[in-house]
């Protein structure tokens, strides 16, 4: 390459450059497409999974067997861009509750959840989470089970108390020790949903 | 090339060890440490991406042109974490769920580039796999080290299973950034001071 001259080798340089992004890049989209399906339903599994959890529904293992559910007992209420705002499901014994999409704002990111409320409003059923991005062991513990599930027949507003606290009162729920912001988040964003429910289901999703 | 190879293994576990010794690596060596479980992962994800990223760039090394190796290194490293990223997402999302940024930032680890830098740019192929194998798997026994005391202080459990007990109090600074460095320096002072003897002194 010594003897190249310099605007040889320039040229050469960019050549390269341009070949070798061009055949990384190539092969990138091509995985991209290849998996893209894949990805897709992946989530879309998730966010039923997690409706029907929220819905104390008892979640099947099978993908198929979760769609089945899915279609049986949930109908998907959507805004004008095709989000979905919530979910009307119905329980095992007919009646029929709210899953609201309820949105907050964590310590390192967007906190997004679902609330499960009785068909009244006024009792918690369930509460999820589908995205988040606190810190592993401590903000994202609020993925726990029991911290989830201490939610189930609560009412609100909510307050939180100490870690361990286990208090069985309607009002109250244990927060996290070390994650005060991701418990404050999530403590607005129930009693927000709670607060806007009505106003949300009146408009029914357009 | 197999006493080379031998040579080489052992300077990346022991002596020029990337996170002990040349201290590189030390972002992530933070971020991830403090559940086993994401560090395990976090470590498969180096190792593949270290080995295959130094072989590719090893065997470009003839052409790449001196002046643009970096753009062409951080490309091919860019490259494999994207396929990381994409397959665990189709295949794997319940993992890829946990790790979430973590995949994102292998890319950044300074470990991958500083071995194509370093080794993959002068050597063969082959050679560059076991260099790239062997630095990840050096990295990834030093972070196994440090998460399993960040979890088992931090959280009183190993692999998210209770064995602690309710007496023990849980060590919050030790799940947050923090505590890392604590780890890290006091296994760096067990290694430097106990294990392997101090060079720097002999040359003065």
């Amino acid at each position: 390459m010594a003897k190249k001259s310099k605007t040889k080798q320039r040229i050469f340089t960019i050549v390269f450059m341009f070949l070798v992004s061009s055949f990384f890049v190539g092969i990138v989209s091509f995985v991209y497409l290849a998996t893209k399906e894949a990805v897709l339903r992946n989530e879309s599994l998730f966010l039923k999974r997690s409706v029907l959890y929220t819905a104390q529904i008892t979640v099947p293992d099978s993908p198929v067997e979760v769609e089945k559910l899915f279609l049986e007992r949930v109908e998907v209420k959507e805004d004008s861009a095709g989000e979905p705002i919530f979910y009307d499901v119905k329980k095992e014994d007919g009646q029929v509750m709210k899953v609201l999409v309820s949105r907050g704002q964590g310590l390192w990111g967007e906190i997004v959840g679902h609330v499960g409320l009785s068909g009244d409003l006024k009792n918690i059923e369930g509460l999820d989470f589908v995205k988040h991005s606190e810190t592993p062991g401590l903000g994202a513990r609020i993925t726990e089970d029991w911290f989830k599930e201490q939610f189930r027949g609560k009412k609100g507003p909510l307050k939180r108390v100490p870690e361990g606290t286990k208090s069985d009162k309607l009002d109250e729920f244990d927060a996290i020790t070390g994650a005060t912001v991701t418990t404050k988040a999530v403590e607005s964003m129930i009693n927000e949903t709670i607060k806007d429910a009505p106003e949300i289901i009146k408009k029914g999703g357009l | 090339m197999a006493p080379e190879a031998g040579k080489i293994t052992l300077a990346n576990i022991g002596r020029e060890n990337p996170v002990f010794a040349q201290i590189l690596g030390i972002c992530s060596t933070l971020a991830v440490t403090n559940v086993l479980e994401n560090t395990v992962v976090m470590c498969a994800g180096l190792i593949f991406t270290t080995s295959l990223s130094n072989t590719t760039v090893s065997i470009l090394r003839k052409w790449i042109p001196p002046r643009i190796r970096m753009m062409v290194s951080t490309l091919i490293i860019a490259f494999y974490v994207i396929v990381v990223d994409l397959v665990l997402k189709a295949y794997l999302p319940e993992i890829s769920r946990q790790l979430g940024a973590y995949i994102g930032l292998i890319i950044t680890n300074c470990i991958i580039m500083g071995r194509a830098e370093a080794f993959a740019l002068n050597n063969k192929p082959g050679l560059s796999f076991i260099d790239g194998f062997t630095s990840g798997i050096g990295y990834a026994y030093v972070l196994l080290v440090i998460a399993f005391f960040r979890e088992l202080l931090g959280s009183g459990t190993v692999w998210g299973i209770s064995v602690m007990g309710d007496w023990w109090v849980n060590w919050s600074i030790m799940v947050m950034a923090p505590g890392a460095f604590f780890m890290l320096a006091v296994f760096i002072w067990i290694v430097k001071g106990m294990i392997i003897p101090d060079t720097e002194e002999v040359k003065k």
